[in-house]
């Protein structure tokens, strides 16, 4: 395939990563960018400058002073963590001065969430395992999802594609005295698109998902598969977020995020 | 993590990686104290999901994926924009000062919206390629390599001197931060 003219910034930001090693000298581009400095004069003066600046910036970056006595303090903390992984990560205390303020917010929220849930604490959090168990399960088998404490919304970027109809939001795992998460099927559609691509969303509250995904964004959430699936999982304010598209050639999960991140420049 | 493989913990983790952790969190979020914070937080996340380590070798770009994840999301909560003209234009390049003063260097990123300071500064710490970095961020490689020029030409005006003969660099400019 013949590649464009290569321009002089994109000519001169390889040559950069080539030498900060963020591209081999041989990677097809960086070959191009190489015949690109040879044919132009611009570039070649250019170039030396964009070195020194790079060397120069490089250094600046990595010179930030490391608070004394950082590793010990961490250490501490870690040591009185307990070993074996936690259900939902432990938000540290903002600072080590605001520790006690933090510990008694925490302890207040506790009693708080205690209170108003006496079921809680019995209650399993929901894992991506039993997700996955029950993502094929039938809609029939399934009841609109009520809740008064948690209102499901759907994830930012989806908003402007999708609404919510109340009653296509199920309860999910299906069979549940008191389900877990919220169900939605969806279905997008695009021109480039042969067909549509089919899915649902899954979403539950941070608080009540075991091990919540450390993507923040479906832009960022990292696409797996499973039988007939791909999926991601994302965690977006108060909500985790869990995608599953149905999956013939591997690509649809892509595609959609593609598409939807990308129309937005569209509108 | 592949059998036969040594098991790391998280305390070899912090052993080996805490400065430049902190360093990565102090010029994403710009402060010391968030700096900390992050620190403390991504080697919580580290502990949680430390099965997800496959290559020792490969501890560093995971711990700065943490922290990136982490300082965006703690961005995303505190609403904070920064002004920034997307038509803006770099003047011609200026000339390198002698030594760039980091504090100038940290103002100048800290105009930078996040979808340009994010892949600067995993850059500069040289722990990722430009596919690690589209990888990680989940764009096209040509859109790495176009914020990554956009980026570096903000640092080059902030920072750099007029000409070879200019004593003094040129004062960062400063723009304000808005919540939302």
């Amino acid at each position: 395939m013949t590649r464009a003219a290569m321009p002089c910034w994109e000519a001169l930001e390889l040559l950069e990563g080539i030498d900060a090693g963020a591209i081999t000298a041989d990677d097809p581009l960086s070959i191009d960018a190489q015949r690109h400095l040879a044919e132009c004069a611009g570039c070649q003066k250019t170039l030396p400058r964009r070195l020194k600046w790079n060397a120069g910036l490089t250094a600046a970056f990595t010179a930030v002073d490391v608070p004394a006595e950082l590793e010990s303090r961490l250490a501490q903390q870690f040591a009185a963590v307990p070993s074996t992984p936690v259900v939902t990560p432990a938000a540290p205390s903002r600072s080590r001065r605001r520790g006690i303020i933090a510990a008694v917010t925490v302890a207040a929220l506790v009693l708080l969430v205690l209170w108003q849930q006496p079921w809680s604490s019995r209650e399993e959090l929901l894992t991506e395992r039993t997700v996955e168990a029950n993502i094929g399960c039938e809609l029939s088998q399934l009841t609109v999802y009520t809740s008064s404490r948690w209102q499901p919304e759907l994830p930012m970027s989806w908003r402007a594609f999708f609404e919510l109809r109340a009653d296509l939001v199920y309860a999910f795992p299906p069979e549940q005295s008191r389900p877990a998460a919220a169900l939605v099927p969806f279905s997008f559609s695009h021109p480039s698109l042969e067909r549509p691509i089919l899915g649902r969303l899954v979403m539950v509250p941070v608080s009540r998902f075991h091990d919540p995904p450390t993507a923040t964004d479906f832009s960022f959430a990292r696409i797996g598969y499973v039988a007939g699936y791909s999926h991601c999982a994302w965690t977006e304010g108060k909500w985790v977020y869990l995608c599953y598209v149905r999956s013939v050639g591997g690509a649809e999960m892509g595609d959609l995020r593609r598409l939807m991140l990308e129309s937005r420049n569209i509108l | 993590m592949p059998d036969g493989a040594p098991a790391v913990t998280v305390a070899d983790l912090l052993h080996a990686h805490y400065a430049f952790v902190y360093r990565v969190a102090y010029r994403l979020s710009g402060s010391a104290a968030d700096a900390e914070d992050l620190t403390q937080q991504t080697y919580l996340q580290a502990q949680t999901h430390l099965s997800q380590l496959r290559e020792t070798s490969r501890s560093r770009p995971w711990l700065a994926s943490i922290v990136r994840n982490l300082f965006l999301r703690a961005r995303r909560r505190g609403g904070r924009a920064v002004a920034w003209n997307p038509d803006w234009e770099p003047a011609a390049d200026t000339e390198p000062p002698e030594k760039i003063d980091s504090e100038s260097l940290q103002a100048a990123i800290d105009e930078l919206p996040d979808e340009f300071r994010v892949p600067l500064v995993l850059f500069y710490f040289r722990e990722l390629s430009y596919k690690d970095i589209a990888a990680e961020l989940e764009i096209p490689l040509g859109t790495v390599m176009s914020r990554l020029a956009r980026a570096k030409a903000h640092l080059r005006e902030q920072l750099g001197t007029d000409d070879d003969d200019a004593p003094t660099k040129r004062p960062a400019r400063r723009v304000r931060e808005t919540r939302v």
